[in-house]
């Protein structure tokens, strides 16, 4: 151990700051949602259930769909971590491929999800409701879709081979905020989906 | 690269059990209970899964302090911002 200290001995000792820095991000991404979810469930609070009517409209089975695509995403994100860990290139590019394609799917069924609600006449200016609905789950659809990029970017530089040696720790770090994404989503889904 | 190794879970039975929660959630809705216990039962669950993918998918469980104090003081910054501002609702109404 006389010397300098290597890369490996020092991410074993260390919170490398890489991953800090995600951790800082996160927690602010927290108070982000946390204020648009706080403003959401204090007016739904004094709306004094007027809004149960707005609400019924939401489909629950679609809602409940999208959110198993999503865990599920989460479970093939951490495994391509897990995979890139045990020094198993082939597995972590395909969990990076399936993580990518449930991502796709869990924007594509919200895009039909939009286009039914748009059609029956729910539009944003439709109530209070759909206001937040729509500015709640498009700011979590957005984040979807930075989530895909990330992903998908590391996909490309994993079937490159340009991902090792250096820079496969970046799935770890996509995979926290790919996991935060799922997080926020476990509240929306209540919160629109369940509680009327 | 192996002293870098992570400790790496069971994810498949946490992804399990948070398909598990995820049920219960929805069935709950359909059961006859008031609206107060079963808005409060399906928030419980879904904070469980949300400390539960934090625990293990985030690997909070196995993070220095430091990475947890990040985690936890924008979640109790929200808790109490939204606590209280919970009496305003009353003027609201």
């Amino acid at each position: 151990m006389s010397g300098a200290t290597t890369v490996s001995e020092y991410q074993a000792t260390h919170t490398v700051p890489g991953r800090m820095g995600i951790w800082w991000f996160l927690a602010s991404e927290i108070m982000v949602f946390g204020g648009f979810l706080a403003i959401y469930i204090l007016y739904r609070m004094a709306s004094g259930g007027a809004w149960a009517e707005m609400a019924n409209h939401v489909s629950a089975p679609i809602g409940t769909f999208n959110t198993i695509i999503l865990l599920t995403s989460s479970l093939t994100m951490v495994k391509a971590f897990e995979a890139i860990d045990n020094e198993k290139r082939k597995q972590a590019t395909n969990f990076l491929l399936i993580t990518v394609i449930l991502g796709l799917a869990f924007l594509g069924v919200k895009a039909f999800e939009y286009s039914s609600e748009i059609a029956l006449g729910f539009t944003p200016l439709s109530g209070t409701f759909w206001a937040f609905y729509y500015a709640l789950t498009g700011l979590h659809g957005l984040h979807i879709v930075a989530g895909v990029i990330f992903n998908a970017s590391l996909l490309v530089m994993a079937m490159k081979g340009t991902l090792w040696p250096n820079t496969q720790h970046r799935v770890e770090y996509a995979g926290l905020y790919w996991h935060f994404v799922d997080i926020v989503w476990i509240f929306l889904f209540p919160l629109l989906y369940l509680s009327y | 690269m192996t002293d870098t190794k992570h400790a790496h879970p069971n994810y498949i039975v946490i992804w399990a059990w948070l398909v598990f929660l995820l049920a219960i959630s929805v069935v709950a809705v359909y059961l006859p209970f008031s609206q107060w216990i079963t808005v409060t039962f399906i928030f419980v669950v879904a904070a469980v899964k949300a400390v539960i993918v934090a625990m293990y998918f985030m690997h909070l469980k196995f993070e220095e302090s430091l990475v947890r104090y990040i985690a936890i003081i924008p979640v109790l910054l929200f808790i109490i911002m939204t606590l209280s501002l919970i009496p305003d609702t009353v003027y609201n109404r």
